[in-house]
């Protein structure tokens, strides 16, 4: 994660202690824009910055990107929340929504993939949701919308927003561990 | 050339995006369909110690699919120096197992090395493998593991170990041997 969006999180903070419940708006203007390998993907954006978008530069892009807003956990740790946004794609081979909340060593990821297990390719602007347990540890929640392979990407009006436990959850997480400071467990025996 | 391994291996990063229960302690399961492999420790013949990791295609997998079990370090003890993975591997009736190792820098740009151009087929019994990488100066991560493809076989791994070398050891080729798809967790 980049400072800049280090520091919007800093700001976005004191909101979060305001609001009790609310949806909390998760304006896709602050989220930030990486890529695995640079000059394969780029940034744009439409309607002063409330529409962000992502699209290969070249025509075999190598790798992936990412619009992604991190949050300090406080406010979500524990609870239901629910991550709602709108997207559009075109020709696009690999795009998913993704939830992680961050524990120290290891990371529970909740991820909704467009398209079915298929390529979603063209889609017209449509809502998604994600609803996903935070565990009680988490300290750091990263969300936002990954892409791989071809295909534009069009992402507009997030919100994230903690939820009662009667709405179900539709995306179970799973674990990941993060970069440990050395190799252990290597012969598997423990 | 190196999408599919990418896009498999991008987890490992400080926000990584795809994940899985169940492997052993310290360990990732990462692949395209990790659901046509069934990953696991057990005892076996040959093994080091009591156990030893093992994947195994389950019946009807797709030979397009593949799955790696892995694990991720920060680079800090090897930062501008040239090190050697080795780890013991035993293969029956494979099609396609590969040991790998992936390399961060500060600036997210990622490099992934594998065994040369030996990719294991059929059925071998143990014997230790090897993957040479310079990591840079700014190397952040280190990501390595073994990669079961082709849908069928079980692959057995022991004995992971990761060592500073001289310089005069050759680096490990980069390579892909994959076609880009989506990768999943289970």
């Amino acid at each position: 994660m980049c400072k800049l969006a280090f520091v919007a999180n800093l700001l976005g903070l004191s909101l979060l202690g305001l609001s009790m419940l609310p949806a909390l708006a998760a304006p896709v203007t602050e989220w930030h824009f990486s890529q695995s390998a640079a000059g394969n993907y780029e940034e744009g954006e439409e309607n002063g910055g409330a529409v962000r978008t992502v699209r290969p530069v070249l025509p075999r892009p190598d790798g992936y990107a990412a619009l992604t807003r991190t949050y300090p956990a406080e406010n979500f740790r524990g609870r239901r929340i629910r991550l709602a946004g709108r997207l559009k794609t075109e020709d696009v081979e690999n795009i998913e929504i993704v939830v992680s909340a961050v524990s120290g060593a290891t990371a529970d990821i909740a991820r909704l993939a467009l398209g079915e297990g298929r390529s979603p390719g063209t889609v017209d602007w449509r809502g998604y949701d994600m609803v996903v347990d935070i565990p009680d540890g988490a300290h750091r929640l990263v969300v936002g919308v990954q892409t791989s392979g071809k295909g534009t990407v069009w992402v507009r009006d997030f919100s994230l927003e903690v939820v009662d436990r009667s709405v179900p959850v539709t995306a179970r997480a799973s674990r990941w561990n993060m970069p440990q400071s050395r190799p252990e467990n290597t012969s598997f025996d423990q | 050339m190196r999408r599919a391994l990418l896009l498999l291996l991008l987890l490992l990063t400080a926000s990584p995006t795809f994940a899985e229960t169940g492997a052993p302690r310290g360990w990732n399961i990462a692949g395209s369909k990790p659901s046509d492999y069934e990953i696991g420790t057990a005892a076996v013949a040959g093994a080091s110690g009591p156990q030893a990791a093992y994947i195994r295609a389950r019946p009807g997998a797709s030979k397009a699919e593949f799955v790696t079990l892995l694990q991720s370090v920060v680079a800090d003890d090897y930062a501008g120096r040239r090190i050697r993975l080795t780890a013991r591997l035993k293969a029956e009736n494979v099609e396609g197992l590969q040991l790998w190792m992936r390399v961060d820098d500060s600036r997210d740009q990622v490099s992934l090395y594998y065994m040369d151009g030996k990719a294991i087929s059929g059925s071998r019994d143990w014997r230790e493998y090897e993957v040479v990488v310079d990591v840079p100066l700014d190397g952040k991560y280190l990501a390595y593991g073994f990669i079961l493809m082709g849908g069928r076989g079980t692959a057995w791994a022991d004995s992971f170990s990761l060592a500073r070398v001289a310089r005069d050891v050759p680096v490990s080729a980069l390579r892909d041997f994959l076609s880009q798809r989506r990768i999943s967790g289970r």
